[in-house]
């Protein structure tokens, strides 16, 4: 099997001949970003080089996918929020938000993925790697209905309407999920594999499971139901009490935080998805040794993920041996 | 049941239901049947805003009610404020508390701000995306006891090594602690910080125990 059909048929549950080593979450590196000079912050606006830097992650260190973008202010950016472009080695980040006034969002588009701020730079970019290389999938990332009405409201401020204002609350989910779904679909209609989708202020130590059902989980639905291609849903945080729910929105798989064991995972989903997960990005990968990278993902196999990789994004200034450990422990599965 | 009791537990109450306009109502009921303004805040406010720290901790409450208990209380603070006496205000320790450089993501940071007020403790609120300098400054200018510093990104989580580094060089003796979703006990070890939490609850404790050292 090549790395794409292994990583699709992993998602969809079906046979392979051994884990998949891809990799939904953000995986560029100051050390990759060194070796093929395409680095941040101007990897976030080129395609070119946002396409290179996320195949280096597969040349370089055998990471068995290609993930874009490497940050989540994508389509917050623009629909209109101000956003930093962020460093060698950090992420760009929201610094205003496009609707802190409610009037602003009067006035609020949904922007054509095709041609207009970044949403049309990493669409390129999808193009560019399906044209690059066909046995490695591309998996694009997408920013969860709930997590973008934060972002372009000021998530206390969202969280406070729910108490003030919950006819724009709605209103605001429901374009979020407008805005995510025409996005899903011009990734994907140009050659993205899956879509991970990430939700993080969805969080159930931050919603609690009654907001969660109510204010993200049937968006988060819509959005998944949408789309063409297999797709997994990331929850930063203990995603325990919403487990359930998750799966319910019917994405293929589910991206575990390393705070969520694996076994318990699986004993309540069954074979409702795929597991993805969980290595601790910090204390291990970035923090670890090689040694230590390969007992944890050893460990993971053993517990049955369906995709062996880091519980968050991969750490910038992660080494390359630490990546290329995880990968082998995967590769060195094979048979067992 | 006193009038004072009915108004300091009408308070707290209101406090955990979020309910701001009742608490400003009680908070000026509180003035006008010459309950102390301090003994309101700390009797009534406070104290609710401990049962608010409580049942999040049980995952009665989320964050949601929270915001909404702590625009409540300070609708109340607000009302009594200005009557209370500069005298009765206790020293406590001084914390500055901040989002480390390159981090926006400052929900987490507020809790803990908040519950580190309630505690009563003097808290500095440096922000979010916070550079080192600003952080240095205040310890310098403020005297503050002790440094919280949170991270909530895989990516951010290194300024938190170059802020300890840099406030342990100038001043050996301030205390810091970290905190934030990627960050862990093993992480705050290697760079060299004095305590972790792993919640907001947590973090007051561990706050407490520092600031005890």
């Amino acid at each position: 099997m090549n790395d794409k059909e292994r990583f699709l048929a992993s998602l969809k549950l079906k046979k392979v001949d051994r884990v998949s080593a891809a990799c939904p979450l953000q995986t560029a590196t100051v050390e990759m970003m060194e070796e093929t000079g395409a680095a941040w912050p101007e990897a976030h606006r080129d395609p070119e080089k946002m396409a290179n830097l996320a195949l280096a992650a597969n040349r370089l260190a055998g990471i068995e996918s290609a993930r874009v973008p490497f940050d989540l202010c994508v389509e917050a950016e623009t629909v209109g929020s101000q956003v930093s472009e962020g460093r060698l080695d950090s992420q760009p980040s929201i610094r205003r938000p496009a609707f802190r006034k409610v009037e602003a969002f009067e006035d609020a588009v949904c922007p054509d993925p095709l041609s207009d701020g970044r949403m049309a730079t990493v669409v390129e970019a999808v193009r560019i790697l399906a044209e690059a290389d066909e046995t490695v999938p591309i998996i694009a990332g997408i920013t969860g209905p709930f997590t973008l009405a934060g972002q372009v409201r000021g998530v206390e401020t969202l969280l406070m309407d729910f108490f003030d204002r919950m006819d724009f609350v709605k209103s605001l989910l429901k374009y979020s999920t407008n805005v995510l779904k025409t996005y899903g679909k011009a990734l994907v209609d140009n050659g993205a594999d899956a879509v991970v989708i990430i939700d993080p202020s969805a969080g159930s130590e931050l919603l609690g499971t009654a907001h969660y059902r109510e204010m993200a989980f049937p968006y988060c639905k819509e959005l998944v139901k949408s789309l063409d291609v297999p797709s997994i849903l990331h929850i930063c945080g203990d995603s325990k009490p919403i487990l359930g729910m998750m799966a319910e929105t019917g994405v293929n798989g589910i991206s575990l935080d390393h705070l969520v064991d694996v076994n318990e995972t699986r004993e309540f989903l069954g074979d409702r998805t795929a597991i993805i997960g969980n290595i601790n990005p910090a204390d291990t990968l970035f923090l670890g040794t090689p040694e230590k990278v390969k007992k944890e993902s050893l460990e993971c196999i053993r517990k049955g993920v369906n995709v062996l990789s880091p519980g968050c994004g991969i750490p910038t200034r992660t080494s390359m041996k630490n990546i290329k450990a995880m990968v082998e422990a995967a590769r060195e599965s094979a048979g067992k | 049941m006193t009038a004072k009791d009915e108004i300091l537990n009408g308070l707290a109450d209101a406090v955990v239901k979020g309910d701001e306009s009742k608490c400003i109502e009680l908070a000026n009921k509180a003035l006008e049947n010459n309950i102390d303004a301090y003994e309101a805040v700390i009797n009534g406010c406070t104290c609710g805003m401990s049962i608010v720290s409580d049942k999040y901790e049980k995952r009665e409450m989320f964050v949601p009610e929270i915001l909404m208990a702590a625009r409540a209380m300070n609708g109340a603070v607000e009302v009594l404020k200005p009557h209370i006496k500069a005298d009765e205000i206790k020293e406590t320790g001084k914390v500055a508390i901040a989002v480390v450089l390159g981090d926006i993501h400052d929900i987490g940071k507020n809790l803990v701000k908040l519950l580190l007020e309630t505690a009563g403790l003097t808290v500095f609120d440096l922000g979010k995306d916070v550079v080192p300098e600003d952080i240095l400054d205040n310890v310098r200018e403020e005297k503050t006891d002790l440094v919280a510093l949170s991270a909530l990104m895989t990516t951010s989580m290194m300024e938190m090594k170059e802020d300890v580094k840099l406030l342990k060089e100038e001043f050996p003796n301030v205390k810091i602690m970290v905190g934030g979703a990627p960050v862990s006990q093993e992480f705050c070890d290697s760079i060299g910080a004095d305590g972790y939490a792993d919640n907001a609850s947590e973090a007051i404790r561990v706050a407490q125990r520092l600031l005890a050292e």
